[in-house]
């Protein structure tokens, strides 16, 4: 069964617009292209309520569903009292014939210039190959006639957002798929059927217990004790919600993990990435204190090796002074000024003549003189030969001060590089917040799951105490009725009931059971099928209706699978669905491939080329993930393209691609 | 010596006192200026003090005992008898204008290149006396 095609006209932003995808020579792949915000959600809602009467998916910026469906620019064209109908029409077709199923309301403009819903309807159109068409209008019949080519309760599984493609299996720990088994067993009948002996059972025990008091008391208390367990907010809901909670929160924390891959935190990186800024800094400081020591150094040697050959011959000019003992001798200058003074030489013992007085005042004239140049002379060699010294020191400083200055840039070198290499890493997130949260949800995951786990433990433990407690009152029970001769008939009656009860579950368990088993039966060989390359080594729906995915190497592995391979799963369950449910309807998928990256988009996009050659196949795709490759996969193939804009924000235009 | 300051040429006293600060060495004070300029001026000197009008460039309280060693050293040479090295205020103006034409071989040099290219150039130079000198055997003492 196929969608031959859907009609649409004023629905919110689809004024007057008609899809159709004829038979197709071999792959019944049809796309339709809009960048996001154009409502391609919105269409995939006007499918579900056209067959539902509800629009059943999230529609981004159209949170409030209570606006008319009616289009607004039709309402603002519209004049007051003047009347639209909003209406959907989907044509389905298979072997016997065609079905169109439409939905219309009709609004009238208030002169509020609101839209007033003044009637809806509905009507089947059922056309066989051979014969004349027949006509339904009833609700009824309307329902009737959609539930026996894509019933309500497993429509999610030919209508899809990608988003539950991709998350379906993953997130209800086999809630779902247990549901969705018993849905499509019909075995409803069997079900109410349970319930209904369950009671009967529960009202004769009852019953019985009521006739005696000693019975009635241990009733009381093994009802009690049946509630606490299977009540509403009983252990056992308890236990099941937490370990469910519990298998969601390992199971997104695989997610989580195998999103971020092998990638560290860009907290931990960037914090990383600091410390080492820090440590530059604190380089480059040196640096430029390094710098500055060998400016200093330069202008100090530069000084003294200029110097250097004045300064030893000055040196060496007053050693040699020192050695032939040129340098004036020292001598009492006061002894001579007083020889002058008392003309009398001390050294002859005579009186001093006038020439000897002129000889002893030129003496002491040129002893100054001479005195004043040796002590300049002596006090220099000192400092002379520490400034030698000084400048034989230079090779030593400088090889300390550039071996620094050496150290200092390779440090620096090293540590660019490492911020870089960080940064590079840093950068390629193009979402850091993303991964921030990632970790920050994994931290909070890994938290959780240690105190979950000891909670669901614990619930386990009671919950098979309490268990044992219920045998024992039952029994206790039993034996307290067996003793009152006067309930025998009731007792009887409840026996059989509450084993009627029991052999009813055990073949429901049993149908459950074989479904169960053959739709993963199903799954499972679609799956390799379908699959790209090969590194699972089995792929099932398990007793307790989880799905599993073992690898190569034995381990479980669902978690860590790639939104490609998730997709993939879902996909081969919803195959194997459709087949084992009899319900072989197409599957329209909205953004198909957003959530799955790199080169596996275009496998899954192959994948989903090759289901087409069985199955009729809708894709409503985003530019983005049109890419060319995406494209080469799709285009040359497809049996219908079409591309929708807005105009005006207002409206959607229809143009075959 | 009578003279209290150090005098530099007052036409060019605004580009040497910019000397200190253009990063291209680290001096203390401009007397460290000063003392370069006298050691690189030395190969250029003939003698001359400074002609032009002067400016006082740093106290000559700021020499140390080591600069004066070192000004006598460099400006012995200069002198006719080693005896005028007690003449201070000569020994002064001929250091003046042995460091005016260390000034204009500075000023020329560090317009011509950047301070790093100026700072390997004189690494070189020092390198180069400091083989000289070994050479010559200046450090044995």
């Amino acid at each position: 069964m196929k969608i031959k095609n859907i009609r649409i006209n004023n629905f919110r932003q689809y004024m007057d617009v008609l899809l159709e995808f004829p038979e197709a020579n071999v792959y019944d792949l049809n796309y339709i292209l809009a960048e996001n915000g154009i409502g391609k959600t919105t269409l995939l809602n006007s499918i579900t309520w056209c067959f539902y009467g509800k629009e059943l998916h999230i529609t981004e910026g159209l949170k409030d569903k209570t606006l008319p469906l009616l289009t607004l620019k039709k309402l603002r064209e519209m004049n007051v009292s003047d009347e639209a109908d909003t209406s959907v029409s989907i044509t389905l077709e298979d072997i016997d014939g065609e079905i169109t199923f439409t939905r219309w309301v009709t609004y009238r403009k208030t002169e509020e210039g609101m839209a007033y819903e003044k009637s809806k309807s509905q009507k089947v159109i059922i056309a066989p190959k051979s014969g004349e068409p027949d006509v339904l209008s009833s609700e009824e019949d309307f329902k009737i006639e959609v539930n026996k080519r894509l019933p309500f309760k497993i429509q999610q599984f030919f209508f899809f957002d990608g988003e539950q493609l991709d998350t379906y299996l993953a997130s209800t720990a086999g809630e779902n798929v247990e549901q969705t088994v018993l849905q499509i067993s019909q075995i409803d009948l069997l079900v109410t059927m349970e319930k209904n002996l369950a009671t009967v059972s529960d009202e004769m025990r009852r019953a019985a217990a009521r006739a005696n008091s000693q019975s009635a008391e241990i009733n009381k208390r093994y009802e009690k004790q049946k509630d606490e367990i299977e009540g509403e907010n009983g252990l056992e809901a308890k236990y099941r919600k937490d370990k469910q909670d519990l298998e969601d929160a390992k199971f997104r924390l695989d997610a989580i993990k195998s999103e971020l891959g092998e990638d560290p935190d860009v907290t931990e990186l960037e914090a990383k990435r600091d410390d080492l800024d820090a440590k530059l800094r604190e380089l480059k400081t040196e640096q430029e204190s390094n710098a500055y020591a060998i400016k200093y150094f330069l202008k100090k040697y530069l000084i003294l090796l200029s110097s250097l050959p004045r300064m030893k011959k000055m040196y060496d000019l007053i050693l040699e002074k020192e050695k032939n003992k040129q340098l004036p001798p020292k001598y009492d200058k006061e002894e001579l000024e007083e020889m002058v003074k008392n003309h009398h030489c001390n050294v002859c013992d005579r009186e001093l003549d006038t020439n000897s007085t002129i000889f002893i005042l030129e003496l002491i004239k040129r002893y100054e003189l001479g005195q004043e140049t040796g002590t300049l002379l002596t006090r220099m060699l000192g400092t002379l030969q520490i400034q030698i010294q000084e400048a034989s020191r230079y090779e030593a400083e400088r090889d300390k001060l550039y071996g620094e200055k050496k150290r200092i840039e390779q440090d620096i070198a090293t540590l660019s590089n490492e911020i870089k290499r960080l940064d590079s890493i840093i950068d390629k997130y193009t979402n850091k917040d993303h991964i921030i949260m990632l970790y920050r949800n994994r931290s909070e995951l890994e938290r959780y799951i240690e105190s979950a786990n000891k909670t669901v433990i614990r619930e386990e433990i009671e919950l098979e105490t309490a268990k044992k407690e219920l045998d024992e009152l039952h029994k206790e029970l039993l034996a307290a009725l067996n003793k009152d001769e006067n309930n025998k008939k009731l007792r009887k009656e409840a026996a059989l009931a509450e084993n009627a009860k029991n052999k009813v579950s055990e073949i429901i368990t049993q149908i459950k059971g074989g479904i169960r088993k053959q739709i993963s039966d199903e799954m499972s060989a679609k799956f390799f099928e379908l699959m790209w390359k090969r590194k699972f080594s089995s792929v099932e729906i398990t007793e307790n209706y989880s799905a599993s995915v073992i690898n190569n190497d034995g381990f479980e592995c669902l978690g860590s699978c790639s939104a490609a391979e998730r997709e993939l799963l879902v996909l081969a369950f919803t195959l194997a669905l459709h087949k084992e449910s009899g319900f072989d309807g197409p599957l329209v998928i909205d953004t198909p491939i957003s959530r799955i990256s790199g080169d596996l988009r275009v496998a899954f996009a192959k994948v989903l080329r090759s289901v087409s050659e069985n199955k009729q196949i809708i894709l409503f795709v985003t530019d983005d993930e049109y890419s060319v490759n995406v494209r080469d996969v799709f285009e040359p193939y497809a049996n219908r393209k079409y591309k929708f804009e807005l105009v005006d924000e207002d409206y959607v235009k229809v143009g075959e691609m | 010596m009578d003279q209290d300051r150090i005098y530099i040429d007052k036409n060019r006293q605004k580009e040497i006192r910019s000397i200190k600060d253009a990063g291209y060495l680290s001096f203390d004070n401009q007397k460290d200026v000063f003392m370069l300029a006298m050691a690189l001026g030395i190969d250029c000197y003939n003698g001359g003090t400074l002609e032009n009008a002067k400016d006082g460039f740093f106290n000559d309280r700021d020499l140390s005992e080591a600069d004066k060693s070192l000004i006598y050293s460099l400006i012995a040479p200069e002198l006719d008898s080693i005896e005028e090295i007690t003449n201070r205020e000569l020994v002064l103006k001929k250091a003046e204008g042995m460091a005016d034409k260390g000034f204009t071989i500075i000023l020329e040099e560090m317009s011509e290149t950047s301070p790093e290219v100026y700072q390997l150039q004189m690494l070189q130079k020092a390198n180069q006396l400091f083989l000289e000198a070994s050479k010559n055997k200046y450090f044995d003492i």
